[in-house]
């Protein structure tokens, strides 16, 4: 035998087992070659897999996910008031108008409810208080369905902005500063219109309002819910004029705690019937 | 026995000095890097014990204004004592400092008023001096909304001028 076959005959001894490993590696890539450019062999091993980690997020995605998304809500909802503002603004104006709507139903089922009780004291009674008082019969109506009460009371010194004395049914922020930006309202309001001896006499917010009734060195708010007729108005005036008569008739030099208290006893006395 | 005694006292001086800033932290210790302009007026309080008494201060702070005469006049009656505030950074904010204290001493008569010169935090120590020394009108304190210092203090001195001119 010659050198070169004797050399062909030992390589081939020699690399029988690594050429059947070879064959095997390549009989195996052909087979993943196979499967992957097969679109239905590959999607078929993918949608597996996919399907097992989309069932895994899902029963763990507050887990794993609930803070990010908080987060990122929070931030876009910061970064975006004005948008979500617009975008609630009409869903929370039909809200109101339906609110509205069922609150006018009910005024109306009353009134007609009311008009109906022909021969009842409560009508004759209420004609009577119509003609004494000069307000009304309607008026009358619609304020016995919201009957109105007073929620607060704060006298004021004119020109300082100082709480004298309050009374309030509620807790309600401080009164001292109340008493400070009211007076600062009064005070632009007043002066932005110029008019000599004009004051300012009635504030309206949501469901109350202010009624301002101004003295000389002072002025009193009260804050009144509810529908407010002729008659009440009336009634407060002459109680907020008798108090005045009686109990601010005074000098006051400086706004201490005595004085304070002296007062908003005076007031709850006077207004809390 | 302590007397219980409410007073009112006004933040005035010209736009971004630092006059919201100095209540912020007097009332609350809280200081905020972010400028937001007062619109109006911004009501605060504060009580502070004195020897014999508590003072119940409503601090009625003013929107910045380049000359006094622009706030609404209605706003300095009843007043018991002025803190004039001026950024010692920004020689605009006192050239005027004479003429508009004379206004305000003129609209007010009877109330003390406090000088400051606030933002004291934008200098070095040695640099201080030399600044406050052009302002026309010597502060009565140079403060600093920002690190606090001598906030409380020119608060309570004018607590004390308002204290002593009701006592004499």
């Amino acid at each position: 035998m010659k050198e070169d076959e004797l050399l062909e005959t030992l390589k081939a001894i020699l690399l029988e087992d690594d050429r059947l490993v070879d064959k095997h590696i390549r009989s195996e890539l052909e087979k993943i070659r196979d499967e992957l450019l097969d679109d239905e062999k590959f999607g078929s091993r993918m949608r597996i897999h996919r399907d097992a980690d989309v069932a895994f997020l899902k029963e763990n995605f507050a887990q794993f996910f609930g803070n990010d998304v908080t987060t990122a809500i929070k931030h876009q909802i910061k970064n975006s008031q004005d948008e979500v503002i617009e975008a609630l603004y009409p869903i929370i104006g039909k809200l109101i108008s339906r609110f509205i709507r069922s609150e006018f139903e009910k005024l109306r089922e009353g009134i007609d409810q009311q008009m109906s009780e022909v021969v009842s004291t409560k009508k004759w009674k209420r004609k009577f208080r119509s003609w004494i008082s000069g307000t009304k019969e309607s008026d009358l109506l619609i304020s016995e369905q919201h009957p109105p009460s007073i929620e607060e009371i704060l006298i004021i010194q004119k020109d300082s902005g100082l709480l004298l004395g309050s009374y309030s049914r509620n807790e309600t922020v401080d009164q001292d500063m109340i008493a400070g930006m009211l007076t600062a309202i009064k005070a632009f309001v007043e002066d932005a219109f110029q008019k000599d001896n004009q004051d300012l006499e009635e504030i309206d917010y949501s469901s109350y309002r202010l009624l301002i009734f101004n003295f000389h060195k002072y002025y009193l708010t009260i804050s009144v819910s509810g529908i407010i007729d002729t008659a009440f108005r009336e009634k407060l005036s002459n109680k907020t004029f008798d108090f005045a008569e009686k109990h601010m008739n005074k000098n006051i030099i400086e706004v201490n705690s005595d004085l304070v208290s002296e007062i908003s006893e005076k007031l709850s006395q006077t207004y809390n019937d | 026995m302590t007397e219980f005694l409410s007073k009112k006292v006004i933040l005035a001086g010209p736009l971004a000095v630092g006059k919201t800033s100095l209540v912020q932290k007097f009332v609350y210790n809280k200081f905020s890097e972010k400028y937001i302009s007062t619109i109006g007026v911004r009501i605060e309080k504060k009580v502070i014990d004195m020897d014999s008494h508590k003072l119940n201060l409503i601090i009625w702070d003013l929107a910045g204004e380049s000359t006094q005469k622009k706030s609404p006049q209605s706003y300095f009656l009843g007043t018991n004592g002025i803190i004039y505030v001026v950024d010692i950074s920004r020689p605009p904010t006192f050239l005027n400092i004479q003429a508009e204290i004379d206004y305000l001493k003129q609209k007010v008569p009877n109330a003390p008023i406090i000088v400051i010169g606030n933002k004291a935090d934008l200098f070095k120590k040695e640099e201080l001096e030399e600044t406050v020394s052009i302002i026309p009108v010597k502060p009565d304190f140079v403060t600093s909304a920002k690190t606090g210092d001598l906030v409380n203090e020119m608060f309570e001195e004018l607590a004390s001028r308002i204290l002593d001119l009701q006592t004499s």
